[in-house]
């Protein structure tokens, strides 16, 4: 069995519950044991940066992982994800989840009950996953292939399009909605474009603005990509989709992917 | 002048080396919030570069989304969303930010209280703060059918968890 550090941030507790239900349930039937760090704290997102000197919000969650002797630690938000990887010269490694579940699509393909076929779904990546990529690592900040992989891997039809990268305004659009919803609109109509019926996303910020964003009829159901893999494996992901704001039960169902 | 004053601390603190823009304008063209901005981001790099302290008053930097697109295609390697954050940190937001910066404020409460975010009590002092009332019915019975969706689907943890040991937070957010 391997054993990672779990960050799940202040999201995965409330708004993107399905997100932290679906990332255990995949780790689990992959023999990943997710170990939760200890009294975590908030990673400060965008409203409270890093100071130029000294100690932040993240520096204590990685002291944290550290006494616990974790030497890697998997993190399911972009946003905690980019703050941790700013803390500099420090022994714990931190993947992103999709990028820590991209590694391993041939254990997710193996496990694969009922392979998504016929679903097409856009990959988007949002910012934080891979930019900037000295801070991220990221290989190909402007067009990554780690969530295409998995997608593939588990039998959906991945559309091309040019979006996957582009920002859906972050905490900006709080407040101001009139941003969120320009944004979020120009992403769904491009992926619509492209003959999405599912957006599939990796940060609970990028699923929360699609989902309340979107303002236009026939509204494009987004899924987290811990989600996709858990319909494949049949983890009961039902359970998940009835957390949405936006139902995909109805194009999942169409598919013939649900009950 | 204090801005200027102020301009110059940011500068050196941060340590972004602005005056290495050529103004190329990339920053700007790949910027996904430029259309809200009152002054694209390649103003902003060379007003900060030139001390020009009325860029403290400007829009810009509060309708930056973070996302680091400039940032990641600067041929100058300029941290331009790091210039737009320390100008966030010390400027007092114009009208048309304001609830964006009610937002970053309310947010830091709430991690200050409970070392993580609750997010029914971050949106609680939000919309103390912003007073979304004053904009009329419509604005209310959006956010009440929001939240009343978010709390049926599970979404909103009424029972919210917290650090215990929430002083070492505190000793890090200043």
């Amino acid at each position: 069995m391997t054993r990672v550090g779990y960050y799940p941030g202040c999201s995965l507790e409330g708004s993107a519950r399905e997100y932290d239900e679906s990332a255990r349930a995949v780790c689990e039937a992959l023999g990943v044991e997710l170990v939760e760090l200890e009294d975590w704290n908030c990673c400060g997102a965008s409203a409270i940066p890093p100071p130029p000197k000294g100690k932040g919000l993240a520096s204590r969650n990685l002291e944290i992982a550290r006494r616990m002797g974790l030497e890697e630690m998997a993190v399911p938000c972009s946003a905690c994800f980019l703050r941790l990887k700013e803390v500099k010269g420090d022994g714990v490694q931190i993947h992103h989840l999709l990028d820590f579940l991209s590694e391993r699509t041939e254990e997710i393909a193996s496990k694969v009950k009922r392979p998504l076929q016929g679903l097409k779904a856009a990959a988007y990546y949002g910012c934080l996953i891979v930019r900037p990529p000295e801070v991220t690592g990221a290989e190909h900040p402007e067009n990554p292939q780690g969530m295409e992989r998995i997608l593939e891997a588990i039998g959906a039809e991945v559309v091309p399009w040019a979006f996957k990268t582009d920002c859906c305004g972050g905490s900006v659009a709080m407040g101001r909605k009139d941003i969120g919803e320009r944004l979020v609109g120009r992403i769904v109509g491009m992926a619509k474009r492209a003959g999405a019926e599912v957006l599939v996303t990796c940060c609970p910020l990028c699923q929360y603005n699609l989902e309340v964003y979107q303002v236009q009829k026939e509204p494009v159901p987004c899924l987290y990509f811990t989600e996709a893999i858990g319909l494949a494996m049949g983890l009961g992901a039902l359970r998940w989709f009835k957390r949405h704001l936006i139902d995909p039960e109805g194009v999942l169902r169409e598919k013939g992917l649900l009950g | 002048m204090r801005e200027e004053e102020l301009l110059r601390e940011i500068k050196d603190r941060y340590g972004v080396r602005v005056e290495l823009c050529y103004q190329c304008l990339k920053c700007s063209y790949g910027c996904p919030a430029v259309f809200a901005m009152d002054h694209p981001p390649h103003q902003v790099v060379r007003a900060v570069a030139l001390g020009m302290g009325e860029v403290m008053g400007w829009l810009s930097p509060w309708v930056c989304t973070s996302c680091r697109t400039c940032t990641t295609r600067c041929p100058n390697g300029i941290d331009i969303a790091r210039v737009m954050e320390a100008l966030r940190e010390e400027a007092v937001p114009p009208e048309e930010a304001k609830e964006i910066a009610l937002f970053h404020q309310a947010f830091t409460e709430e991690v200050r209280k409970r070392g993580r975010i609750c997010e029914l009590g971050l949106m609680g002092r939000y919309v103390l703060r912003s007073a979304p009332w004053r904009k009329g019915k419509e604005e209310v019975k959006g956010l009440l059918s929001l939240g009343w969706k978010m709390f049926r689907r599970g979404k909103i943890s009424v029972l919210p968890s917290r650090v215990r040991r929430v002083k070492e937070v505190q000793e890090v957010i200043r």
